[in-house]
């Protein structure tokens, strides 16, 4: 096999255009090899470089950016190759001013069309305001004939399995579809241009589980009928285990390790500790020190065969039983938007004191539409929602909601209204008229909380992602609120910030908060949440324990959802064993692997 | 040029509206049918033809009316005037009225007859201490203690000194007077009253009329009908993608004002400037989020093999022909233009109405 891409010792510094300081190596000398038609992942802690490793490989860096004075040798070391042809080199000794050589660009740029990239969020890279036309506009920009451009929209929405829509392209606007629908329409305009390199940077983190496996399927059809060289960043293991050929795992801006697919996840001993998501089962055998052969089990069937059978069913926690106050009460739920879509139709749940509820459903089932009703954002259009006892439609109670429900918002960079950390956790607290000594008091309380104590000075639009979710969060819990409700905290984060989040919630939920979440992320709802509620197409179809949901095979197809890993192997040792404990997530399974090693 | 797909040029049963540059439009509406260009050229005559008929010297009233009326029309046919009442009416009624009122008082014309005058100011400055102002002072100090608070306090702090000194008078003690510029008063009369009203709906019909054009057009559109006039891809890509931001800015507004009204912001009544205030707040979030926007619009735009040297593209359903219609409505609108101009129609004065 030839090589499509290699990357030789790149490193690369992002130009600083807010001040004296220099900004540090990004990427500090990245060395890749991807062969033609393979199906490359790629992996990493946040920041690690992943993203700015693919804008390399097409050559948006450094050829998209402005480089101040020219002065590449500051700035770049390395090169980049696509199929044999170089995208970005640079010598050193060219560009001569003062005596003193600045470096020479040199390389054939961006390898539009032949190389695509689809970006986290697809409402960013959507450049027309129809369907139509943003799958056309490089097709358009190649110049082919309009014949032909027709021929190849129609043949790259039929691949993507958005064929149906071709009638109407010319009036659907990319934004109005579904999350899943976003991203195809984003993988069917490089399509299009049959390019023979596809790179994917996280494409999936805002969809369901179910839309998640569908896209990539979707993207691993088109690689295996077109041979098309793939390479996919991802953070989720089992995607890059069941579509990859071998796994890059990038920290620091440099190559750790290059593995085939299937022994990536079985070097725990570089894998731990570098902020990943990493298998269940792998995580537990580790703990429990169970190998299958010279490593540790990656899969459920791998699993099946090393970890032991008899475990008894006293083995199983009991699950959690709801008897506090009822805090919530929706019954009946309707939501009707403005433009006459139905939103909601009969959502019915309860929400205790003191317990922490997850409210999951596919991506358009209406989870956030429900948040910001219990929020007072929407008024419900019918039903019965009663926050503490008190019935929403009522405009003056919905207006004072806010007091007692707390809503983190998906995006934090939607909800950061000022310049300085203090003042951000301020900013709720002088609406809610708080006297300012207790405020004081209540800002370092919640900073405290989300260990940003020491940054209440600095500037929030300069915090990491994660911190500014923190600082969301926070916010609002400086508030004080009874339920705190808290959208998608965990997406597009890596482990190290997931656990994070949801140390802290935990705590929160350990002080006696009430908390409601919203996510797609399966693992969190077996590991931190107490019931779950779920939500298809504006209907609730499921309510109970996360180990009700999950433990059940026709619970999770009806609810169009996936098991995470570590109950999904309890339900396969069940089959074998009706005895076996059903077991929800690691900590159940580590605790009962230990008693049953004591005897 | 590509031929239109039956497809394409239908949309299926049940989609009656497309997404324009600002909000959403009816796909077989009047406007949503005409040439970009002949919108365009129709927005420019009205807006000239409005200029005219809210001169100062020689108002026409109902030439006015009859724009505002027009452009309501257009915008109802459109199928727009839900986001328009949702989103501008409430603000372009009390900026239209603030705006008749400056009139009047700002332009003391008295034209043929006064109505009402009210004198502000005798042309002299004097000095002194009188109960009136007394009580106005101390009101204002009192509520500012108490509540800490202005607006109220100076309203309250009129309303008892204007109270007070028509029952008892308002005795007081001057030291010292000189004359400074000249004598001042509120004169609303007939003129500058219908001077003012004239004005206030120009105004508004031209603001309907400018809505017209960005809420009835598409990026596509706009592409096409630049391409047709021979204008670079890269500007008129340019200033595309500039006015597609306008419903993305939109859609970020909206989200970003819920999560202020989640962090309590509407807890409790505000005065305009603390709302002023809020808005203000909106700027941080709104600022950032469309930074990140514009960078990675600048990305996705590199990967499909956008440059500065991108020279026409292929045409692909973009360019509209101008029909019959243009035609008839560019006609109306230079027969118009003319009429007004040239025989300098006055509406008002040609159905003999005097006011």
């Amino acid at each position: 096999m030839s090589v499509m891409v290699k990357v030789e010792d790149f490193h690369w510094r992002y130009p600083s255009f807010a001040g004296i300081e220099e900004n540090p190596w990004t990427l500090k000398g990245i060395n890749l090899e991807v062969e033609k038609g393979e199906f490359f992942g790629i992996t990493g802690p946040s920041g690690a470089g992943k993203t700015t490793t693919c804008k390399a490989i097409l050559g948006i860096i450094p050829h998209g950016l402005k480089i101040p004075y020219r002065y590449y040798n500051h700035h770049l070391k390395g090169s980049v190759w696509v199929d044999g042809e170089l995208v970005t080199g640079v010598n050193p000794e060219g560009n001569v001013v003062d005596d003193q050589p600045l470096g020479e660009l040199l390389g054939r740029g961006i390898i539009a069309p032949r190389g695509g990239m689809v970006l986290q969020d697809p409402e960013t890279q959507f450049l027309r305001m129809s369907l139509l036309h943003e799958v056309a506009f490089g097709l358009q920009l190649l110049k082919l004939p309009a014949e032909e451009i027709e021929a190849r929209v129609r043949e790259a929405l039929e691949m993507v399995g958005l064929g149906f829509l071709i009638d109407d392209a010319a009036y659907i606007h990319p934004n109005d579809l579904s999350g899943g629908q976003k991203q195809r329409v984003a993988i069917a305009s490089f399509l299009a241009m049959r390019p023979e390199l596809l790179v994917l940077d996280e494409p999936t983190s805002d969809l369901d589980p179910q839309g998640k496996s569908e896209v990539i399927e979707t993207v691993r059809m088109l690689h295996e009928r077109h041979n098309m060289t793939v390479v996919l960043v991802e953070q989720d293991p089992e995607i890059l285990c069941r579509f990859c050929d071998r796994i890059a795992l990038i920290e620091d801006g440099q190559v750790r390790m290059v593995e085939l697919a299937n022994r990536f996840y079985r070097r725990v001993d570089i894998l731990d500790g570098c902020g990943i998501y990493k298998f269940e089962v792998s995580e537990i055998a580790a703990r429990a020190a169970i190998h299958q052969g010279d490593s540790v089990p990656i899969s459920i069937e791998e699993s099946l065969a090393c970890f032991p059978r008899d475990l008894d069913c006293a083995l199983q926690p009991a699950d959690y039983v709801p008897t506090g106050e009822v805090l919530l009460e929706v019954k009946d739920l309707e939501y009707v938007y403005e433009d006459g879509t139905q939103a909601l139709f009969g959502v019915n749940f309860n929400l205790h004191k003191g317990e922490v509820l997850a409210l999951l459903g596919t991506n358009g089932s209406g989870k956030t539409t429900v948040a910001k009703i219990l929020n007072g954002i929407y008024a419900p259009s019918g039903g019965v929602v009663r926050v503490l006892g008190q019935d929403i439609s009522r405009r003056s109670v919905r207006r004072q909601l806010p007091r007692h429900v707390g809503y983190v918002f998906q995006n934090p960079d939607h909800q950061i209204f000022t310049r300085k950390v203090r003042d951000e956790v301020a900013y709720g607290l002088k609406s809610l008229q708080v006297p300012a000594e207790e405020m004081e008091e209540r800002i370092m309380q919640a900073l405290e909380a989300v260990g940003l104590a020491d940054k209440a000075d600095e500037d929030p639009l300069f915090l990491g992602k994660g911190q500014r979710q923190r600082l969301a969060v926070a916010s609002i819990l400086a508030m004080r609120p009874e339920i705190i409700i808290v959208d998608e905290p965990t997406t597009g984060q890596d482990y190290r910030m997931v656990c994070g989040i949801m140390e802290l919630l935990e705590e929160l939920h350990s002080q006696g908060n009430t908390v409601l979440i919203i996510t797609h992320d399966m693992t969190l709802v077996a590991n931190y949440c107490q019931r779950v509620v779920v939500l298809l197409d504006g209907r609730d179809i499921f309510t109970g324990s996360p180990r009700e949901l999950f433990g059940s095979p026709e619970n999770v197809r009806a609810t169009r959802l996936c098991a995470p890993q570590a109950i999904s192997l309890s339900v396969a040792m069940r089959e074998r064993n009706e005895n076996f404990p059903l077991l929800l997530n690691k900590m159940e399974w580590v605790q009962a692997l230990e008693r049953y090693a004591r005897g | 040029m590509a031929s239109t797909p039956a497809t394409i040029q239908r949309p299926s049963h049940g989609r009656a509206y497309v997404r324009s540059f600002l909000f959403s439009v009816k796909i077989n509406s009047p406007l949503a049918r005409l040439h970009v260009v002949t919108k365009l050229l129709l927005v420019l005559a009205l807006s000239v033809v409005i200029v005219r008929f809210i001169n100062t010297a020689n108002p026409d009233p109902l030439g006015a009316i009859l724009l505002a009326l027009l452009a309501t029309l257009a915008l109802y046919l459109s199928g727009v005037m839900r986001w328009v009442f949702h989103s501008y009416l409430l603000v372009l009624f009390p900026a239209l009225l603030g705006m008749a009122l400056t009139w009047v008082i700002f332009n003391p014309d008295p034209g043929a007859g006064v109505l009402w005058r009210i004198p502000v100011y005798n042309g002299q400055i004097t000095l002194g201490v009188s109960l009136g102002l007394g009580l106005f002072l101390a009101f204002l100090v009192g509520w500012y203690v108490v509540r800490r608070g202005v607006f109220w306090g100076l309203v309250g702090g009129l309303a008892l000194a204007l109270v007070v000194t028509r029952f008892v008078g308002n005795p007081s003690i001057t030291f010292a007077r000189f004359e400074f510029f000249h004598p001042l008063a509120i004169i609303v009369s007939q003129r500058n009253l219908v001077v003012a009203v004239t004005k206030a709906l120009g105004y508004g019909a031209m603001i309907f009329v400018s809505l017209l054009l960005v809420m009835t057009t598409r990026d596509i559109e706009l592409t096409g009908a630049m391409m047709q006039m021979r204008v670079p891809y890269v500007a008129s890509f340019f200033v595309s993608t500039m006015l597609r931001s306008l419903s993305m800015a939109l859609s970020d507004y909206s989200t970003i004002r819920q999560a202020q009204i989640a962090r309590g912001v509407s807890l409790r009544k505000k005065n305009f400037l603390q709302i002023i205030a809020d808005l203000a707040y909106m700027a941080v979030p709104l600022t950032a989020t469309m930074l990140r926007r514009s960078s990675e619009v600048g990305d996705a735009v590199l990967i499909r093999g956008f440059s500065m040297q991108t020279r026409k593209p292929t045409e692909f359903h973009e360019v509209r022909r101008f029909t019959w219609v243009d035609g008839v409505v560019l006609g109306i609108c230079a027969l118009f233009v003319v009429i007004v101009f040239v025989f300098r129609l006055n509406i008002t004065q040609l159905l003999g109405v005097t006011l």
